[in-house]
């Protein structure tokens, strides 16, 4: 999978605009660290899987917008052989983290596992926490009282 | 391997030709332009005493954020340094006579604006205002050397002699202007402000400047020490109390030579300001890239890196005997581009003297916010920053031998800068200088 | 790190809260003082440059830990000294072999009741040193497991602290006379009144005086905190227009501001100064536990620099006290002769060395459980230890066990913002009930379900991967996309949690003491620990599950209270099952009282069996109260710093 193909595949499963994924002026280079995941060796993503989700997202990705998400649930995540795979990628950008393929990620089960945390600017720019109108915890660039006012969640497209 | 060099060349012819355009861009009446004539014993340069408004970058399509926008970016610091290090005798050009008393020493002091009475300070007045330098904070600490408490951990800087290094801060008549008329120099006074704090804004279009806030790092002069390598200014020095160790306060007069330099510049284009950072060249190593047999102000070859970085032992205080020098390295290097346009301005200040001076300073880099409005911070870039004579202790920490920046703590200009605040708790535009004020004694 | 050529005025074994406090005072009035450090030391906080030669950490690399923890326990950001081992949260498990059930109704006497009969304890496996402590640095021997943590390292678990800094109660110092429970302490609120001054000013609190004369606080002439309230958030609005005028069992359920020691808007203080403490002003990082990224919050080693600053302290790091050693020329009440240590280059490397350090007069900080130990573990000269004549080191084990309830709102509120509590309801901290059930305070939490519920992860995970219904990692389609995004925004900003900190009574039954089969690194006995909760503390439990169906109800929440992420310290009472999570609050096992019969120390702390030893800390408390320790034993150094001078 190319850098461009996993952004714009990001984009339809994040439901965010490749432009937020990978910014025109990009200080963080945080789709760059989460991209370099997939290749990897230790998260052992099954080669076959990835190429599988590759040629599915491929065969969709022209799909107009309108009909591309309808396309995505039907291609992608209700195809349970990558469904896994690409719901760790929206865990990706939500969290910067990636989960072991082989087991649940809301289970701490097998203690011996590959899950992990990207990078912290990976994890400082998770899109969970802006999601709520919030930030990471632990990395907050808001001034003194902000918490006393009703936020401005982002527009969803 | 070749592509690069071509590139490196051509970023700096590049930046050769941008910082010619925006030299003439930016003076309206600047100092003399004429490329390589002389008068009859006139030095001429192409470097300008008039200090930039904003920022000049490239037209849009010619944008690239780590190379062209940088590049504008790194001429401006360039061309603030220069304007500020021109001397204050306007018969000369930087450094003709090797060194020179600066314009920025002429600005007051933080000590100057935020008198120990609260009262109001004086008018701006240069004849008086370069007459004293007093030089008392060896840490990010207000003067008062008993509050030790820093917003980073932060220690003093030693250097081979033992020396600590001392800190002092200026700003320009702008930024001056804007405390003294909104009566911001004392505790009280910001207080009752409830307005925003928002300094004045350089503009290129309008054609005015902005507010300038300064740091200056110095280290003592003494053994070892090559003086025609510094900037040098004569200081009275400060020493704080310590009477566990039969140490009393006292001060002594003694050369400085200049190591660190940031500028905080508050443009239109930056609202969260333009920071810039200078250091001396021969202050430290790059991490993985020690010069064996090169002399380094912070580091000796000798001593071994398990305290690489890390501040002294307690207490600290300048006139405890035999400390240990801090042994400093700079973690991040300086971005070859940054490199090149660094060696292109050398080359014009050896031109005006073989010994001047100002041809051993380097800019280290700029941070500016490059999306201004998309949150408080204006997603700064790069997005860390440290002086290895300022930030010494917060470049990042080393481990399996690999550099790991951690968010919110490494050093980021307007990272940090960002929380700053007024005695009334409210931002105040980045700068922590307001809150060294003290209250009116009534 | 030999200090046994230099003679001290004071030896402290401890550099964390109560430790820098005390070698601050101590320094303060040119006392030459030792603190010996069993942990790391912080950078910049050292007075011996070989120091830094050895293992240091700092901030920036506590936030790395941090953030590349998969668990953002407590304990994420400092890494397991096995050295210096500490618990963790994650280690809490239900303790085998004993299974609990509810104590019989009373026509029922006959039946077993909480807790059984103990059989011996079952066998823990501790030969492979590190991986037990691995699985949990406590032998835990129940019936419950003790649920709280701490941090052995310079600044100790102020690390890791919320920042909660409330006084006691007049009331909470005479349990016994007042409600006949427990004990009384041997001191009034009016003798820790002006301690409580100087603490506040020393960790810069942020209150307003007006909302914390509760319950019979009153404030020395003109107080004024050092700085005023932190802004409550959204959540804390809501839920005082909820059931702020409301009461439960009698309390009232008034939200007010928490003083907090995290930097807000400076005051005038009374004296005529502005309040400065030349650290940031709080920013909501919304991450107070584990660890504050800009030190907003105030920290212990703030108070270590200062000690430090003054030139009077040596500090020795990687330095585990082992033996407190006595005169052996006086056969009663002998004097702390000196204190032996072990030393270690690498956290996980051998003993380097044994040294001894001497003074004319010792301290004991080491946090409740590991000063409690040290005692215990010196009985090669008295065998039931040194200062234990009581016969109580280590015994009244105490914690706030926490009820946590939580749920969904009506309306957003926003989680995940500010500070990670500004305020609580304090009303049912004091009562009449008291004759009968524990108190409790109730604490808001801004950070949504992250803790009982794991969020935001959980959530998303359990949105975008939903678990099979066999629970099995069989892969699963969910939503994604704008979807999920939409239940997000609806869903997520309606997250809220409140916690009930709940007093537990010294009980015989709650104890620790030194194992004897099981080592850390260096050799030293891990703690081995008894503990369980009584009648009193049940019915508290019982009463906070009802005040959480009272308020949901009455606001209109979701209620999702259920089983929380931490469960391991699960009991049952009265058919009902309860996921008590530990407060970080860790007291009783050295406590003050009126006499050496049945406490350890005097309300000086002093040792009544050893004149020139101090205990200090949390485990001085005989009760709990329902405040957040922290602030009253910073008070309670002071006290015992004033009182350690004057003894000179």
């Amino acid at each position: 999978m190319t850098l461009d193909e996993f952004i714009a595949l990001s984009s339809a499963l994040t439901g965010y605009p490749a432009s937020t994924l990978l910014p025109a002026r990009d200080t963080q280079k945080v789709a760059a660290a989460l991209y370099a995941e997939l290749s990897l060796s230790t998260n052992n993503i099954p080669a076959a899987q990835l190429d599988q989700l590759t040629q599915v997202w491929n065969s969709i990705s022209g799909t107009p917008p309108p009909q591309l998400e309808a396309a995505v649930n039907t291609n992608i995540i209700q195809n349970l052989a990558i469904t896994r795979l690409a719901q760790n990628i929206i865990y990706l950008w939500y969290f910067g983290i990636w989960y072991d393929l082989t087991k649940n990620p809301n289970s701490f089960l097998p203690l011996k596992n590959i899950d992990h945390v990207v990078s912290p600017l990976a994890y400082t720019n998770g899109l969970v926490w802006g999601e709520m109108g919030a930030h990471p915890m632990g990395f907050s660039v808001g001034e003194f009282g902000y918490w006393a006012n009703v936020p401005t969640l982002p527009v969803i497209s | 391997m070749k592509k690069i060099n071509t590139i490196t060349f051509l970023i700096a012819i590049g930046a050769v030709m941008a910082y010619l355009s925006s030299a003439s861009c930016g003076n309206g009446n600047g100092g003399n332009k004429t490329l390589g004539s002389t008068d009859t014993g006139k030095v001429t340069t192409k470097l300008s005493p008039i200090l930039p408004f904003d920022v000049t970058l490239p037209p849009p399509p010619q944008r690239v954020l780590e190379t062209t926008v940088r590049r504008g970016f790194d001429l401006f610091s360039w061309d603030s340094f220069i304007a500020l290090s021109w001397p204050t005798d306007t018969t000369q050009v930087i450094g003709q006579h090797g060194d020179n008393a600066t314009v920025w020493e002429t600005w007051k002091k933080n000590y100057q604006v935020f008198l120990d009475s609260g009262q109001a300070p004086g008018s701006w007045d240069l004849t008086t205002q370069s007459k004293e330098v007093n030089l008392s904070q060896t840490g990010k600490t207000p003067p008062n050397m008993t509050a030790i408490f820093q917003p980073f951990l932060t220690g003093p800087l030693i250097d081979q002699n033992g020396q600590y290094n001392r800190f002092e801060i200026a700003m320009n008549q702008e930024m001056f202007e804007y405390i003294d008329q909104h009566k911001l120099y004392n505790i009280q006074g910001q207080q009752g402000f409830t307005d925003t704090v928002k300094f004045p804004e350089g503009d290129n279009t309008k054609k005015v400047w902005g507010a300038i806030m300064v740091k200056a790092s110095w280290k003592i002069l003494g053994k070892g020490d090559d003086t025609s390598r510094f900037h040098k200014i004569r200081a009275t020095i400060h020493v704080p109390a310590l009477p566990s160790r039969g140490i009393k306060d006292s001060t002594y007069e003694a050369w400085v030579g200049l190591v660190g330099f940031h500028i905080g510049t508050k443009t239109v284009t930056s609202p969260q300001w333009i920071w810039s950072t200078f250091e001396q060249v021969d202050n430290v190593p790059v991490f993985g890239k020690l010069e064996k047999g090169k002399h380094y102000n912070y580091y000796n070859g000798a001593a071994g890196d398990k305290a690489l970085n890390k501040a002294p032992a307690q207490p600290w205080n300048p006139a405890i005997p035999n400390q240990i020098p801090s042994q400093v390295m700079r973690l991040t290097p300086i971005d070859t581009g940054t490199q090149a346009l660094n060696d292109s301005i050398h080359k014009m200040l050896v031109m005006i003297n073989p010994h001047n001076v100002w041809q051993y300073y380097e800019l280290v880099g700029t941070q500016w916010p490059v999306n201004p409005t998309q949150s408080n911070t204006g997603n700064p870039f790069p997005v860390y920053m440290a002086n290895a004579t300022l930030e010494t202790y917060d470049q990042g920490f080393i481990h399996a031998g690999k550099i790991v920046y951690s968010p919110g703590v490494t050093s980021s200009c307007i990272g940090c800068h960002n929380a700053s605040v007024t005695w009334g708790g409210r931002p105040s535009d980045f700068t922590y200088l307001l809150k060294t004020a003290k209250p009116i004694k009534k | 790190m030999d200090s046994s050529t230099k003679q001290y005025d004071v030896v402290i074994v401890g550099g964390g809260w109560a430790g820098s406090a005390l070698a601050y005072k101590l320094a303060s009035a040119n006392k030459k003082v030792l603190v010996l450090e069993a942990g790391i030391a912080i950078d910049g906080l050292i007075t011996n440059p070989d120091e830094n030669q050895l293992v240091t950490g700092n901030r920036a690399e506590f936030m790395n830990d941090f953030f590349m923890a998969m668990a953002k326990t407590p304990e994420s950001p400092y890494v397991q000294n096995y050295n210096a081992p500490r618990p963790s949260v994650l280690d809490i498990q239900p303790v085998p072999p004993f299974k609990l059930t509810q104590p019989p109704p009373p026509d029922q006497a006959d039946l077993p009741h909480l807790p059984e009969p103990a059989p011996p304890p079952a066998p823990i496996n501790c030969t492979d040193v590190k991986a037990s402590i691995d699985n949990g640095y406590f032998i835990q021997r129940g019936p419950i497991p003790f649920g709280s943590t701490y941090e052995r390292r310079g600044g100790g678990t102020s690390w890791h602290w919320l920042g909660t800094s409330l006084r006691m109660l007049p009331n909470d110092f005479k349990l016994k006379t007042v409600y006949n429970q427990a004990v009384d302490w041997p001191l009034t609120y009016q003798d820790l009144s002006d301690y409580y001054d100087q603490a506040e000013f020393e960790i810069g609190v942020s209150a307003d005086v007006n909302e914390q004369t509760i319950h019979g606080i009153t404030f020395s002439e003109g107080y004024v905190y050092p700085m005023a309230k932190i802004p409550p958030t959204i959540l804390d609005n809501t839920i005082q227009a909820g059931v702020g005028s409301l009461t439960f069992d009698g309390s009232s359920l008034n939200v007010t501001g928490t003083p907090a020691g995290r930097n807000g808007v400076p005051n005038q203080l009374k004296d005529g100064s502005f309040y400065d403490n030349g650290r940031r002003q709080c920013q909501g990082n919304t991450n107070c536990t584990p660890i504050c990224p800009i030190q907003a919050k105030y920290d212990a080693t703030v108070t270590m620099a200062k000690a430090l600053m003054t030139g009077n302290v040596d500090i020795i790091y990687q330095a585990v006290a082992t033996n407190v050693l006595l005169d052996k020329n006086t056969p009663v009440n002998p004097e702390v002769v000196g204190i032996e240590y072990k030393t270690y280059e690498t956290t996980g490397g051998p003993c380097t060395g044994t040294f001894t350090a001497t003074g004319t007069k010792y301290i004991i900080a080491a946090h409740a459980i590991e000063a409690a130990k040290l005692l215990l573990m010196s009985n090669t000269q008295i065998p039931a230890g040194v200062a234990n004549h009581s016969g109580q080191v280590g015994k009244n084990l105490m914690d706030h066990p926490m009820y946590l309830g939580w749920g969904l709102m009506p309306q957003p509120v926003y989680p995940f913002r500010g500070p990670l509590s500004t305020s609580g309801i304090e009303g049912p901290r004091d009562g009449a009930f008291r004759s009968n059930r524990a108190s409790f305070r109730i604490e808001i939490g801004n950070e949504g379900w992250n803790w009982p519920g794991g969020a935001p992860y959980a959530q998303v995970i359990d949105l975008v991967s939903p678990m099979p219904p066999d629970g099995s990692g069989t892969p699963t389609a969910g939503i994604f996309g704008p979807a999920l995004r939409k239940a997000i925004q609806s869903t997520f900003t309606r997250q809220f949690r409140i916690g009930f900190l709940i007093e537990q009574l010294p009980d015989d039954n709650c104890y620790i003491v030194p194992s004897k089969t099981c080592f850390d690194n260096l050799g030293v006995p891990r703690p081995e620990i008894y503990y369980q909760f009584d009648n009193y503390t049940m019915e508290g439990f019982k009463a906070a599950a009802a005040a959480t169906d009272f308020i949901f109800n009455t606001m209109n929440v979701e209620n999702n209270t259920g089983i929380p992420v931490g469960s391991g310290g699960a009991f049952v009472y009265e058919g009902v099952t309860y996921y008590p999570q530990g407060a970080g609050h860790v007291m009783g096992t050295h406590r003050m009282g009126f006499t050496n019969g049945d406490s350890v120390t005097d309300a000086n702390m002093k040792s009544w069996d050893h004149d020139n030893l101090y205990i200090v800390g949390c485990g001085s408390m005989p009760t709990t109260a329902t405040s957040n320790p922290t602030l009253t034993m910073m008070a309670l150094a002071f006290k015992a710093a004033d009182a350690i001078l004057a003894s000179f």
